[in-house]
């Protein structure tokens, strides 16, 4: 469950976000939309804890995020797991040990580390590219690869930042299937997109944002 | 166990990945403790010399000309009983008068032209060498001077005084520069450390988006501190080592007499060198990292 009420997010006295209230039920399947620097991804942003609010609640599961301690941010960002924009994918660590990165973060037996890596990889068909560097990957690799780090520590909830943002239309498709089939599972998925493609026809909520609030909210 | 290894491998690639800004690193701490080890060695072997000397230093006690023999044993057994002095020598009037003619050779007969022995008798006392202070054998010097029987004390005062001001003035010395040389070694660490730590703040950030505390990702850098410093001091063990083995030899080949007073270091001291360096690396590791905000 993700619930924002009354945030308010600002940059140097430029207003992003105000009144911002919105709610996204456990094991939803949900998009943010609208223009670029409409605040879809300072939302996120505040969901994992990147940025702080100026003032309102934010809440995710049973975690309070606007009055978390910096001592307890990274527990809390483990417990979810993000897509970002610029894959953020380390070029001097292969594709498994990207993936296995986020599982030696929660300190796990490397047995179970590598049983682990070596499932979600087949998942997203990577795993015959697990000793291959992130330079050497295509768009989409790259994409299936962050997708493959942020769902190996089975999270409550996937936040992912125009994640086909630079993807052809047919790896774009493949992205929203894994997308789907981790939705399936249980976890909350929030996809934030300029893409009307990815929502159109989708039947997941989409929240469109303007003027540092939600405009409209429709069934896609 | 399994975090910890992970660390060392992390830590261990990434030193292979900036090993030319490591080495150069290992290089700086060497040649800096190299310099501090040269000096302390010096300063060691010039304190074996001056504690060569006050093993020689002594006072003088003059007794009156007129002093029974049972005066001159009660001073001796005063002096015997003095926790200050280490050894006490009683010179007859007749031996010094001995003595003096010995020294004088053929000049002896203007001796012989004194109706009486002009000499008095007279105690050497050798003092603790640990009260070899101006001060302190000042204040001795008139303490026994006061004793009934003695007619004066005397000792190197100005030998002394200058003893004493080579010896402090070494020590201070020694003490700035290995301040110094602490201050810049830990400072190289330091920079260093900052600088991978900036080349790798993606990374770290990365990292702490993904949920990792600041002890995970602080700690390899800990590690390659920590390496870089014993490695560097290893270094410098050998070179020292080496360089006194060298040294030693090749002055021993002119001077064989310097080999009595040569202080060669201590086998602890060389094992300490390393460890010297690991705690001023470690140290500029973490001020390092313990700064940086991302």
């Amino acid at each position: 469950m993700i619930m924002l009420a009354d945030v308010k997010k600002s940059y140097d006295n430029e207003v992003v976000l105000q009144n911002f209230t919105m709610t996204v039920s456990k094991g939803e399947f949900a998009f943010i939309t609208g223009p670029s620097g409409a605040g879809k991804s300072t939302l996120l942003k505040l969901l994992y804890c990147y940025e702080h609010a100026d003032s309102g609640h934010i809440a995710v599961d049973n975690w309070i995020v606007s009055q978390l301690k910096i001592r307890t941010v990274p527990y809390f960002r483990r417990s979810i797991g993000v897509v970002f924009q610029d894959f953020k994918l380390l070029c001097n660590k292969t594709v498994f040990e990207n993936v296995a990165l986020a599982l030696r973060i929660h300190n796990m037996e490397t047995e179970e580390i590598t049983k682990r890596v070596i499932a979600i990889l087949k998942e997203v068909k990577m795993h015959g590219k697990a000793d291959v560097y992130p330079q050497y990957l295509s768009g989409g690799e790259q994409q299936r690869v962050v997708i493959a780090r942020a769902m190996v520590t089975q999270p409550m909830m996937l936040l992912a930042d125009e994640p086909t943002g630079n993807l052809d239309a047919e790896n774009t498709r493949t992205i929203m299937r894994l997308f789907r089939e981790i939705n399936a599972r249980g976890t909350t998925v929030l996809i934030a997109t300029h893409n009307e493609d990815l929502y159109f026809g989708s039947g997941s909520r989409v929240f469109f944002l303007k003027d540092h609030h939600i405009e409209k909210e429709i069934i896609g | 166990m399994k975090i910890l290894r992970y660390f060392f491998d992390t830590a261990f690639r990434n030193i292979r990945i900036d090993k030319w800004a490591n080495l150069l690193t290992i290089i700086s701490i060497s040649i800096g403790l190299s310099i501090l080890c040269a000096f302390v060695m010096i300063t060691f072997n010039m304190d074996s010399v001056i504690q060569r000397w006050s093993n020689s230093f002594g006072l003088v006690v003059y007794l009156n000309q007129d002093i029974s023999k049972e005066t001159e044993a009660s001073l001796q057994k005063r002096f015997q009983q003095d926790s200050d002095i280490t050894e006490v020598t009683y010179i007859s009037k007749e031996v010094a008068l001995e003595e003096v003619k010995k020294s004088l050779g053929t000049n002896a007969v203007l001796i012989d032209d004194f109706n009486k022995n002009p000499l008095p008798s007279t105690f050497e006392l050798k003092i603790k060498s640990s009260l070899l202070d101006p001060l302190v054998i000042k204040k001795k010097a008139a303490d026994l001077k006061t004793l009934f029987g003695v007619n004066d004390v005397l000792y190197g005062e100005k030998w002394l005084s200058s003893l004493s001001v080579i010896a402090k003035t070494m020590k201070i010395v020694a003490i700035v520069f290995a301040c110094a040389i602490f201050i810049a070694t830990t400072f190289t660490t330091y920079n260093t450390i900052k600088i991978f730590f900036y080349r790798r703040k993606e990374e770290i950030k990365t990292l702490k988006l993904l949920g990792a505390t600041n002890s995970f990702t602080r700690f390899p850098f800990l590690i390659e501190g920590l390496f870089v410093g014993i490695t560097g001091g290893v270094v410098s063990a050998l070179f020292i080592l080496g360089l006194s083995s060298f040294t030693t030899l090749k002055v021993i080949e002119f001077m064989p007499s310097i080999k009595a007073i040569m202080a060669p270091f201590p086998l602890q001291v060389y094992l300490l060198i390393p460890v010297t360096g690991a705690f001023m690396s470690l140290l500029g590791s973490f001020i390092a990292v313990g700064k940086i905000r991302y």
